[in-house]
């Protein structure tokens, strides 16, 4: 047991040793395991994948006999089933290399656990709401025309939806400063945000850092929108100029697909987290 | 010129969409005495692909990623489970089974997605650094193999 441990932190040697020699703080400690699981790619380590369920309920998820870990250092343990499913799934799915730039909801249940900038629920809101003000969908341009016609098409739908949805005036704009988001408006987002808990908010505010906008976000957790869809939006102009100019496969598709990842394991994680009350529910009906 | 990317998939928002944080009810609600509307909801969902598309689009993924023993894989009995469970008749309104079906719609992306992008990544990224002849083949050029001229011309 003991040997499996040294050699599941052997990966961590270096970035332990190098902290040793120059006295750092132990939040660049942090900071550099963090950068170091994405810089090296690692050789596949182990055969199975298993999950099992420990102390509380919580969900483990097992790489042969070893427990996974959090970067931090952490059990890393989620809430429910499925979603230890899902990561178990990416692990098994590297392999000669660990890839960790495709484990997206792997790095969102390392966030969520470790929770690494050390910010508290409070604060993760107002950097949330921040994408309110700048919001992708509320910029409109003045030309080209065909543009212009364009956002309005497919972005006018989306804001009054939300606008409906919620209750709230967002409104557009086509000046540098944007549009003037009411405090009611701010208020009425926050206390909504405000009813997640920690980990939703992480996988919220991961997609609305993804998408560049709030209300594609909203839209998009609250199921009005696929994630495709969802994607295509936040992209609107840059699909203009492929339709004008023509795509561009290792760089548009990329881009585009990475987006999508990211933004579907965003939404996947904000939907799993927020699930046990269901499942609760449901085993009281039956 | 006219736009429209996604014209079809706009419609008035469906009530279903409505109140998604309240939804904690496991059983399905008949709509009271509005059979149009139901059916009109329903196919507020044709921007989705249908749930047995969904479903055999997981499965397709999950092949792709473990091999042929993929049905000895957790996701693999946890997917059908799922899909077993929330087969509900189409004629009628509930809740769960279009979280179920958003969910599963957003995780076949998320398989989808990552596979695309890998090829993508390993077909033109990741190698380091190109030679100056692949840089130029890329964008449809070749250099010149002699000083003073190209070389390769007649």
């Amino acid at each position: 047991m003991f040997k499996s441990l040294v050699r599941f932190y052997s990966q961590f040697g270096n970035a332990l040793s190098l902290s040793k020699v120059c006295p750092r703080s132990q939040h660049s400690q942090f900071a550099l395991k963090y950068s170091t699981a994405t810089a090296a790619e690692r050789r596949r380590f182990y055969q199975d994948v298993s999950i099992s369920q420990g102390e509380g309920g919580l969900y483990e998820i097992n790489l042969d006999r070893r427990k996974l870990k959090t970067p931090g250092g952490k059990l890393f343990t989620v809430p429910n089933e499925a979603l230890a499913i899902a990561v178990a799934t990416e692990w098994d799915a590297q392999r000669d290399t660990l890839k960790f730039y495709t484990m997206h909801l792997t790095t969102l249940c390392n966030t969520a656990l470790d929770n690494p900038t050390q910010r508290n629920k409070d604060q993760m809101i107002n950097a949330a709401l921040k994408f309110l003000e700048t919001d992708t969908i509320c910029y409109r341009v003045e030309e080209p025309l065909a543009l212009v016609e364009l956002q309005k098409n497919e972005w006018d739908p989306v804001l009054h939806w939300i606008e409906n949805r919620y209750n709230v005036t967002i409104g557009s704009s086509s000046s540098i400063l944007g549009p003037d988001i009411p405090e009611a408006t701010k208020e009425t987002f926050r206390q909504h945000l405000n009813s997640y808990n920690l980990w939703a908010l992480t996988g919220l505010e991961y997609v609305i850092t993804q998408l560049k906008s709030v209300v594609l976000s909203m839209g998009m957790i609250d199921r009005h929108l696929s994630v495709q869809e969802a994607v295509l939006l936040s992209r609107l102009e840059e699909e203009y100029q492929i339709r004008r100019w023509g795509n561009v496969e290792w760089a548009h598709d990329y881009d585009m697909y990475e987006l999508r990842a990211r933004t579907a394991a965003g939404a996947l994680f904000v939907h799993l987290s927020s699930e046990s009350s269901t499942v609760k529910r449901k085993l009281l009906q039956d | 010129m006219k736009l429209h990317l996604v014209s079809s998939l706009w419609r008035s928002a469906p009530l279903w969409t409505m109140n998604t944080n309240s939804s904690t009810v496991r059983c399905c609600i008949e709509q009271p005495g509005c059979k149009s509307r139901t059916i009109k909801h329903l196919s507020d969902m044709a921007s989705l692909p249908s749930s047995l598309r969904v479903c055999r689009g997981i499965l397709k993924e999950l092949r792709t990623l473990q091999g042929p023993g993929y049905k000895q894989s957790l996701a693999y009995s946890y997917v059908m489970d799922q899909f077993r469970k929330n087969k509900v008749t189409g004629a009628r309104y509930c809740r769960a089974q279009q979280e179920a079906h958003h969910a599963s719609h957003t995780y076949l992306c998320l398989l989808e997605s990552t596979r695309n992008h890998m090829a993508l990544h390993n077909l033109y990224h990741g190698k380091g650094e190109r030679s100056p002849e692949e840089v130029a083949s890329l964008v449809g050029l070749r250099l010149p193999t002699q000083p003073g001229g190209k070389g390769w011309e007649k």
